[in-house]
Formats: C-alpha cells, sequence, structure tokens
C-alpha cells in the first residue's frame, strides 16, 4: 500500500516518513516546494493531479493543510490526512477545510473547537510529539567537549518576534488605536492560559489596522488579533519576562532575532541547528524555558516535546493541555506569572536532585507516550475507521 | 443617507454605460463625480491605487458597477465604504484577498453566487438583483425606419462564445476527457430546470486530463477551487455555445430569426439560416431591436446558476417580449405567463414560440406587464435605495 506524502520542508517531515514505512506503508514523495517556497496553487492542484492520475494511493498526506492538495483529493474522492503542526494557520479559513475527503489534525484543542463545525467528521485534535530516538542518537553521540559549550543554568531557544512590532511603528496609526492596543497587550501578559485579544478587539480597531496593513486572503479579524498583536504580545513577553529573569539568575539565548532590546547580563548565542545543536541546549541546561507564542491557545508548541524529549528540564508558562500531556511538578514545572517563573527558576537552580528527577520523569513520559510514532499510530487509527 | 453625500462613481474598463449615475440623480444625489479614466477590475498596480486615492480624496462613499479590486484597495486604505453592484456572475475579482475587507459592500445578483462568496468569509455580501434604465429608455424616440431596420419575429442579442482556444482545448484532453465533457455537456444543455446543470462533479481522471490543459495564466490571483475554474471557463462556456447553436438553430426552421452578435461571419457558418447581424451598441441599438422584435430570446449563459440576466430586464424596459430560459430566481422578480414566458427546453420553446406568434394580443399584453413590473420595481432608483439601506443596515457609515 502506497500513500503520496506531499513535502514542503517541515522539520518534522522525515521521522513522520520513517515511521509511515515502518508502518508498513510505501511513501512516494512530492518534494519541489521543498526547494521552491510559494508555489502558486494552480501549479500545486496540477502537480497533485498528475501524480494521484498516474498511481493509486490509499491517502495523501501532508505536515499542514494545503486547500490546493485538498481541492485534487476531493475530486479523486481519496483521503487527505494533514497534520496541522502551526498555529496561528490562515489556510485554515479556506472553504476546503470542509471537504468529505479531508483528516485533519489540529494541535491546539482551542483551534480544533473553533475549526471543527466547518467539517465534524474530518477534523481531529492531536498534540504534538518529538523524535526521541533521534535525540537520544544525536545526545550520546556528542563528546563532552562537543557538549560543554552549550551548558547553562537557564536557557532560551526560540525567536524574539521583534520583527512583527513593525505595524505599530506606522505614522498613520492614530494614538487612541495604538494606546488600545498597548493596553490589551498589557492585559494579555498578565494572563496565562487564556487568549482574549479578539474578543477585546473593537470594530474601530480592526477597521484602522486593516486600512494600514497588508493582509493575506483570509479573516481580517483574526489576522489582526493572531499574527499582528498576537505576534507582539509574544514579542514583549519573551522581552520582559528573559530581562526579568537575569536580574536574578544567568540566562543563555539562543536567537536570529535582532537582540537590541536584550539586557546586556544574557548571554546570547547564535540561533542552534535544530536537529544537531539544539538537543544538546536542551539536555546540557539546568533549566529550559518554553514560552508559547500567544496565538496557541491552549496547546503545547512543539519546543515542549523537545525539551522533555532530550531529557531537559522544563518550565514553561502554563498553556491548558499541559496537565494532559505532563505531571506538573513530576514531569514538568510551569508558572504563570513573572513572579513564580523567577521563583522557580531560583527554587530548581537550587534543588539539583529535584529538578533532575523531574527531567527524568518527564524525558520517560515523553518516550512512552509522546512520540512521533505514538501520534502517527492515532492517526492511523482514525483515518483507518474512516477509509 | 443624506442627499448631499459625496458619492465618486469609478468606472470599470468595459462597462459602457452610466445608469448608474442616472438614478443616483433621479434619487436626488447631486454631488456625484466620476473620474475621466477607466480602472481594471482585477490585477492593479500601486500607481492605480494612488490614481484612485487622488480621485476619491474627498468622497464620503464610492460606488462602481462590478467590483474592482484596485478601488477596494485605495477605500481600504481611506477606511471608505465602497459598494460594487455586480453585474457579472461570477466576476473573478471577487475571489481575490480584496474582496474580503470590511470596507466593501458587495451586491450580486445570483442568489447561488452568494452562497459561494459567503463561504468565502466575505464580510460583506449581498443579494440584489439587476435593474434597468426605465428612465434612459423611456427618452428613446423610436421611428416607423428603426422598426423596419430591426423588426423580425425572433432575435437574440448575444454571443456565441465560441473561440480559438476552444477547439485547441478540446482536441488536447484525452478521449476519455472528452466523452466525459460531453456527457456533462449532453446533461444540461437544452435543459432548463432545477435538476439539469452543469455543476456536477468533474471525475479524477477527466479533471487532471482538462486542468493539464487548461490555461492557467493568472489563474493564481483568484482563490477559487481548480474545479470551479474549469467549470465557469471551459464547460460553462461550451455549453452557452451549444444552448445557442442548438436553439437558433431549431428557431430558424420555422421562423424569422435575428441574431446580433460579434463575429458575425464566423456566426454565419454556424447558423446559415439565421440573420446574422453585427453587434448593436447597448444604449442606442439594442433598445430598438427589443422594440421591433415580436419575441425576444433570453438565453441564459449557465455560470449564472440562479439569477435573472439583465437582458430580462432591458427588453423589458422598452415593452419588448420576453421568451426567456427557466431560471430558478425569474419567478421570484415576474410572474411567468403574466409578465414574461419561460421554456424549459428546446420543443418547450419551439411550441411557444408558435403560439405567441400567433396570439399577438396576449403577446403585446405580457410585454406590457413585463414594462410596468420592471417600471414599478426593477429601476436604478428602486434599486440603488435598498442598496443604501442594506448596505447601513449592515454598519455602514459613509464618512
Amino acid at each position: 500500500m502506497k500513500i503520496l506524502f506531499y513535502r514542503y520542508g517541515s522539520i518534522l517531515e522525515p521521522a513522520i516518513t520513517e515511521c509511515f514505512r515502518q508502518a508498513g506503508l510505501e511513501v512516494a514523495e512530492e518534494t519541489t516546494q521543498i526547494s521552491k517556497k510559494d508555489i502558486p496553487a494552480s501549479q500545486i492542484a496540477s502537480s497533485v493531479s498528475d501524480l494521484l492520475a498516474k498511481d493509486s494511493f490509499l491517502f495523501v498526506f501532508s505536515v499542514n493543510f494545503f486547500p490546493a492538495v485538498s481541492d485534487v483529493c476531493n475530486i479523486y474522492r481519496i483521503p487527505y490526512v494533514c497534520w496541522s503542526v502551526d498555529c496561528p494557520v490562515m489556510e485554515l479559513f479556506s472553504p476546503s477545510l470542509a471537504h468529505p475527503c479531508n483528516r485533519v489534525f489540529l494541535f491546539d484543542r482551542a483551534q480544533y473547537e473553533q475549526f471543527r463545525p466547518q467539517n465534524p467528521s474530518g477534523i481531529f485534535h492531536l498534540p504534538l510529539a518529538t523524535d526521541v530516538a533521534h535525540w537520544d542518537k544525536t545526545i550520546s553521540s556528542a563528546t563532552e567537549q562537543i557538549r560543554k559549550p552549550y551548558r547553562s543554568d537557564v536557557s532560551f531557544v526560540g525567536s524574539l518576534y521583534e520583527n512583527k512590532k513593525e505595524y505599530r511603528k506606522h505614522p498613520g496609526i492614530s494614538e487612541k488605536t495604538s494606546g488600545y492596543i498597548q493596553g490589551l497587550i498589557e492585559a494579555q501578559l498578565l494572563v496565562y492560559g487564556h487568549n482574549f485579544i479578539a474578543d477585546a478587539l473593537t470594530e474601530e480597531v480592526t477597521g484602522e489596522l486593516e486600512t494600514l496593513c497588508d493582509i493575506p486572503y483570509g479573516p481580517v479579524r483574526s489576522y489582526i488579533s493572531d499574527y499582528l498583536i498576537g505576534y507582539e504580545v509574544a514579542c514583549e513577553e519573551r522581552h520582559r519576562l528573559l530581562n526579568l529573569l537575569s536580574e536574578q539568575v544567568s540566562v543563555d539565548l539562543y536567537t536570529n532575532s535582532n537582540t537590541g532590546g536584550i539586557s546586556p547580563g544574557i548571554r546570547i548565542h547564535k540561533g542552534v541547528k535544530t536537529l544537531t545543536e539544539m538537543p544538546l541546549v536542551f539536555h546540557e541546561s539546568k533549566i529550559n524555558l518554553n514560552l508559547s507564542v500567544c496565538p496557541i491557545r491552549s496547546g503545547l508548541p512543539l519546543r515542549v516535546f523537545d525539551i522533555c524529549g532530550c531529557g531537559g528540564f522544563l518550565l514553561t508558562n502554563y498553556q491548558e493541555e499541559l496537565a494532559e500531556l505532563y505531571e506538573p511538578g513530576t514531569e514538568a514545572e510551569f508558572f504563570t506569572s513573572a513572579e513564580e517563573l523567577t521563583d522557580k527558576a531560583c527554587y530548581y537552580l537550587a534543588h539539583e536532585e529535584q529538578r533532575k528527577a523531574i527531567a527524568q520523569k518527564g524525558y520517560e513520559r515523553t518516550l512512552r507516550e509522546h512520540t512521533i510514532a505514538h501520534r502517527i499510530r492515532t492517526m492511523m487509527q482514525h483515518v483507518m475507521r474512516t477509509l | 443617507m443624506k442627499k448631499d453625500i459625496r458619492i465618486v462613481y469609478m468606472a470599470l474598463e468595459g462597462i459602457g454605460d452610466n445608469d448608474i449615475i442616472w438614478g443616483l440623480l433621479e434619487l436626488g444625489y447631486d454631488q456625484v463625480s466620476q473620474p475621466d479614466f477607466m480602472i481594471t477590475d482585477a490585477a492593479y498596480s500601486e500607481a492605480d491605487v494612488n490614481r484612485i486615492l487622488d480621485e476619491i480624496a474627498s468622497a464620503e462613499l464610492v460606488l462602481s458597477k462590478d467590483f474592482s479590486a484596485a478601488v477596494a484597495e485605495a477605500c481600504h486604505r481611506r477606511n471608505l465604504p465602497y459598494i460594487s453592484w455586480v453585474h457579472d456572475s461570477p466576476q473573478l475579482s471577487l475571489y481575490m484577498q480584496e474582496a474580503l475587507y470590511e470596507t466593501n459592500f458587495i451586491f450580486v445578483f445570483d442568489k447561488k453566487q452568494l452562497q459561494r462568496l459567503q463561504s468565502l468569509g466575505i464580510p460583506h455580501v449581498f443579494h440584489m438583483p439587476l435593474a434597468a434604465n426605465v428612465a434612459r429608455t423611456s427618452l428613446l424616440q423610436i421611428e416607423d425606419s428603426d422598426i423596419e431596420r430591426f423588426s423580425s419575429d425572433i432575435s437574440f442579442v448575444g454571443n456565441l462564445y465560441e473561440s480559438a482556444g476552444r477547439e485547441h482545448f478540446l482536441s488536447a484532453i484525452t478521449p476519455e476527457a472528452r466523452a466525459e465533457v460531453e456527457s456533462i455537456l449532453s446533461g444540461k444543455v437544452g435543459f432548463w430546470d432545477d435538476r439539469h446543470t452543469i455543476f456536477t462533479p468533474i471525475s479524477a481522471p477527466t479533471f487532471t486530463s482538462m486542468y493539464d490543459n487548461f490555461n492557467k495564466d493568472g489563474l493564481d490571483l483568484f482563490h477559487m477551487s481548480p474545479e470551479f475554474a474549469l467549470q465557469i471557463s471551459v464547460i460553462a462556456r461550451e455549453a452557452a455555445m451549444r444552448e445557442r447553436i442548438l436553439s437558433l438553430s431549431a428557431l430558424a426552421e420555422q421562423f424569422r430569426v435575428s441574431l446580433y452578435t460579434s463575429r458575425p461571419d464566423y456566426a454565419q457558418t454556424l447558423l446559415p439560416d439565421v440573420n446574422i447581424h453585427g453587434r448593436v451598441n447597448y444604449a442606442e441599438e439594442m433598445p430598438r431591436v427589443f422594440f421591433s422584435s415580436k419575441i425576444n430570446l433570453n438565453l441564459t449563459v449557465p455560470s449564472i446558476e440562479s439569477g435573472v440576466p439583465l437582458r430580462v430586464l432591458d427588453i423589458m424596459s422598452v415593452g419588448g417580449f420576453v421568451m426567456s430560459n427557466y431560471q430558478e430566481e425569474l419567478p421570484e422578480l415576474f410572474v411567468p405567463g403574466e409578465d414574461l414566458v419561460l421554456f424549459s427546453d428546446i420543443d418547450d420553446l419551439l411550441a411557444k414560440c408558435d403560439y405567441y406568434l400567433r396570439h399577438e394580443e396576449e403577446r403585446v399584453r405580457i410585454a406590457l406587464n413585463g414594462y410596468h413590473k420592471v417600471k414599478e420595481k426593477y429601476t436604478y432608483p428602486l434599486a440603488l435605495s435598498q442598496i443604501f439601506s442594506t448596505a447601513e443596515k449592515a454598519s455602514f457609515s459613509p464618512r
């Protein structure tokens, strides 16, 4: 039995292909988009339809949802299975989401609740996961000398999203709107586990931002709340929490972003290679921070699973789905305010044994329940049931 | 809405009339201006937007017949309401990102098209049937010489949708795909009711063969499914062409039939028994054709899924008798058999033409009813005031 994997270059793709192969499926791949970004929809439709015409497949799979792929699968009456691993995603607003051929797996439950009415039998919730075997291999093969530079007390790997604030520097933005957004951001920064930005946007604010910003195809309000304001919240949050934390403990930051707004006390490194260097950071840091971007309303981002899968100690902002996937205090730690972040960071730096025990338990839980193979198995069960 | 509101009417390329301006003036809006250039409906440049921005600098409301992405972009930047009344169905530019702006108030005449656009998430899109400029047609002086020039038993004004690309396309697709296209067409051509449609699923191999041979230049500007793109640009046009040839040639066997169309030489080879004439202009000649023909035929292009095409209203607005194919929304606007006559297949068409050519009194009465109905209910001032009140209810507030 053969499946068609429409690839675009997600870091998860090779591991997923491996899982399909281990499940006894033959995997044919369409890889044009890996090297050529922004392929027009008509070309995606054309290449997928040519492939489907030539051969028969059990289903078509992709990481993330491609409306053009769905359109073609709908014509071919062949299941289109995809695992959406990003948030926010404008493609989910496409009318193609309603096609009966779709089996769309969303990692964020709030996103799932939002989109399920569009296609109740074709949309599922499936948390993210990680490739523990790969991390094990990378970490165990690294010599002491290679690992050493990655040692740190508290580390954070990720973007600072400082380029996402540009829209507020637009000369046309009114003081009133800018002030409203600032207030909204300040309020959101105080609240963990609930995103209220979209609900709090007034017509006046969306109307003004609409005229000032280049908005891609899709609903304007979602774009403004998730892409513009949501990322700005993430930007503010990351700057403030890292700077605050650095007043008490030593912090290492790995990022390709502009670090102009970061305290001089923080040790800044350039971004790490995901497959080879990142696991060493997670493994060698005493505490690994996770700061979810605000548009992820309930789910856990990939970083959480990667940290735990590398045997690292995780200290994450509170997310609704955390307790369903890891036992707080035993397998991972969380915080619900800036104060709690600093307190817990200090506490766990001072309590090595406890910290190591939690990291070990988090690793075991990941290995036991949260590998990509687990997810592909769950996904296949849903897919097979509805073939 | 206050009558001194400053309205800018944008003329789109390909729209030859200014009937909306007539309607606005009839309603008493006296601050209406119109730039001296025309704008595209779909692809546009930053220069186009700037040119429009200059024109709408002091406007409180912008209006156009059909939707222009460039105008929508300019109005969106100025946070200015933009009302477009769409006369094409489907109009491709409505599948562009600019259609999603909250500053747009889009009116379409086809309810099925309305549903398609709503499913795209367009925030302000409404249903509004088309209208006729009765004020203009009432001013026409029709002389005996006009009637002599344009008289016929049955006439049809419209294109045959033939094109060089079409034959090339049909010969390039696989024989199986060709056979399936023929089967889709034979399930629609010559049948006008709620069951027969070109919007049936295309099988997978046929889709691939058609899509591979389909000219996709510029298509990615529009967010529509590839299947819908094939249906409206290939199958609908082919069906329209065949329906027109089939209907006109069947009628020409029994009656004096005139066709006013572009590329008359080519049309003559397809329809040897029909009196073929070149194009007539919209404001002067076309109403004279309608007035001078005993029966005016309406054959709706099948991409208009349920709505009433403009031709029906134009014919009625000069007191012409309408013999139209059945369209789902026609009975919502008119009473069949009283205001106009509907046919559902070729035999029905032939029988009804025969009957109404023999029964002049009934024919004239129906034509008169149609004229009165349009004059009372489907004029530009009436439609525009409904458009304004709908837009106002939908949180529209002129600047």
